[in-house]
């Protein structure tokens, strides 16, 4: 069932923590009420990727390696107030709302693009777009600029839109209590954290035997996760 | 979800001057790592090697003065690494206190020595400078405003700044003297006390508020006055009881004070005393981190976000 804006905030104002939806800051609720959604703001931090020096990414090399390697390779830009950050066309982007939100175990969400910002080309989500029941934090935008002008974005524009599922019952499951989960509790825009999957211990295990086995030893750590270079090859 | 009792009761002096190292560990490694990712390999081994260093130092326990100085001397091994981007956050307090007038130019310089520079002596320079691995640490950055204004050619509106921002200068000021000058920091630690509200006349629309939002993790850009909604009123009227009003900066760093010593520090010193056993260690250390970068970033967070909102309401563009 799809909440309506009426049970959107029955939920906001319920007096059980537990059962309590939140989003803040709700800068203007009778704009960003829809008949059954809550328009949610642009963050002001972006995440974009310098592509320049990037050959690929490696998710077989040691974790500390791939975050150094992302972290090089992506630029960090925090926009002031009044201030745009320009996405151009074909741009991929990452960002997040300015709200905060929580979900009770008991609702899922979806975040939707908003038809004013469809019209000129923005998708607000890379296929990623459903939010748990217990998520807790801000929501990323996988930004794109689809269209055919550049589109400046300036931190607190509704530029998206949450609509609510109630469950038939809450879920034993919640995101928050998961074993394993990557993004929960981030207050601003985290880069994508998939080298952490449990899968690549196994497959950086595997390639470490192959490693080994091919060189007739038992690998060093470094042979095993190979050598840090840039496109020049210059070892770092 | 933990519970939150609207009441002034910090930890012990010792407790507090303890904390305040072992919150420096914390935001040291930090810095370590993030200067790591950004490094050269070479720079990388220096920082993992210097990680281990100040992990060390708690676990060997020593007394707060020598722990201090251990992390003084590694805190001085950062002039070594990359300098990293200081948060948006910085300026956007500094904006919001200083106005208009505030020279946007002023650069807010990390240093790697670790001591703040006295406020009663702040040289006529054109920056403010901060300990580097302070950067991310808002609740400190009453101290930036403060140099700011007067790198700013403000200087006659350090004493209005005083006021505005109340107990969480004073708590910043007593902290940054913790080590340096015992009695000065018991003195503005007093008067960081008697500057809180009262929580007695009432939490709504006051850090203690905000501080119980910070307890169950929640942002705390804004006050939410609330209200019982009324089925009778139109929908517009029943859904403005959601409307969030953005909180002063003052505000939210004197929440995050109110939020440290009541609950914070004494976990911290907790975990950090039983760092020595080795059973344990590694998931001691990460709680430890967690629980202060996750203060120090929801802190920092909701200063942008309710600079933000500020902006919307001065230009109209929400009631």
């Amino acid at each position: 069932m799809i909440l309506n804006e009426r049970q959107i905030l029955e939920r906001l104002t319920h007096p059980d923590p537990e059962k309590r939806l939140v989003v803040t800051p709700i800068l203007a609720p009778e704009q960003q009420f829809g008949p059954s959604s809550l328009d949610v703001r642009l963050g002001p931090d972006f995440k974009v990727v310098r592509t320049s020096r990037l050959t690929h990414l490696d998710p077989l090399k040691d974790p500390a390696d791939i975050e150094a390697d992302v972290s090089r390779y992506t630029e960090n830009i925090v926009t002031q107030p009044g201030e745009p950050f320009v996405l151009h066309p074909g741009e991929f982007a990452l960002a997040s709302t300015l709200e905060f939100i929580r979900l009770p175990n008991d609702i899922a969400a979806r975040l939707e693009g908003r038809s004013t910002w469809g019209r000129l080309g923005l998708e607000v989500h890379a296929t990623a777009g459903f939010v748990d029941p217990g998520f807790s934090g801000a929501l990323t935008f996988e930004l794109k600029n689809s269209g055919q002008v550049p589109l400046p974005l300036y931190a607190g524009l509704r530029i998206a839109q949450l609509c609510f599922f109630l469950l038939s019952e809450p879920s034993q499951l919640p995101y928050a209590a998961k074993r394993y989960t990557k993004y929960a509790g981030r207050t601003g825009t985290v880069g994508s954290q998939y080298f952490k999957d449990p899968e690549y211990a196994a497959l950086r295990a595997a390639a470490r035997r192959a490693v080994g086995e091919a060189a007739g030893r038992t690998p060093t750590a470094e042979a095993a996760r190979g050598t840090r270079s840039d496109v020049a090859g210059r070892e770092r | 979800m933990q519970t939150w009792d609207a009441e002034w009761k910090p930890v012990p002096w010792d407790t507090a001057r303890r904390a305040r190292a072992v919150g420096l560990a914390c935001r040291l490694d930090r810095h370590l790592e993030e200067a790591a990712a950004a490094a050269t390999r070479a720079e990388a081994r220096l920082a993992a090697a210097l990680r281990q260093e100040v992990r060390q130092a708690v676990s060997a326990n020593p007394g707060t003065e020598d722990l201090f100085a251990k992390l003084s001397a590694l805190h001085e091994q950062l002039a070594y690494l990359p300098r990293l981007p200081l948060p948006a956050g910085i300026a956007g307090l500094l904006r919001d206190l200083l106005g208009p007038a505030w020279d946007g130019d002023v650069v807010v310089a990390g240093v790697p020595e670790l001591r703040w520079p006295s406020l009663e002596r702040v040289p006529a320079r054109p920056v403010a400078v901060i300990p580097l691995a302070e950067a991310r640490n808002p609740l400190m950055w009453p101290l930036v405003v403060l140099q700011g204004a007067a790198a700013s050619g403000l200087s006659q509106r350090c004493e209005a700044l005083d006021a505005a921002l109340g107990a969480a200068l004073a708590f910043a000021r007593a902290e940054a003297l913790f080590v340096a000058d015992e009695p000065a920091a018991r003195g503005w630690w007093r008067a960081g006390e008697q500057r809180l509200p009262r929580p007695e006349d009432g939490v709504s629309g006051t850090p203690w508020q905000l501080a119980a939002m910070l307890a169950s993790g929640i942002l705390i850009s804004g006050y939410r006055r609330g209200g019982r909604v009324d089925p009778e009123a139109s929908i517009y009227e029943q859904l403005a009881v959601v409307r969030d009003e953005p909180a002063e900066p003052a505000d939210i760093l004197t929440a995050g004070w109110i939020y440290w010593y009541n609950r914070t520090a004494a976990e911290l010193v907790e975990l950090a005393d039983g760092l020595r056993s080795q059973e344990g260690a590694e998931e001691r250390w990460a709680r430890m981190r967690s629980l202060v970068d996750s203060l120090d970033d929801l802190l920092c967070r909701s200063l942008d976000v309710a600079a933000i909102h500020r902006f919307y309401a001065a230009e109209g563009a929400i009631r």
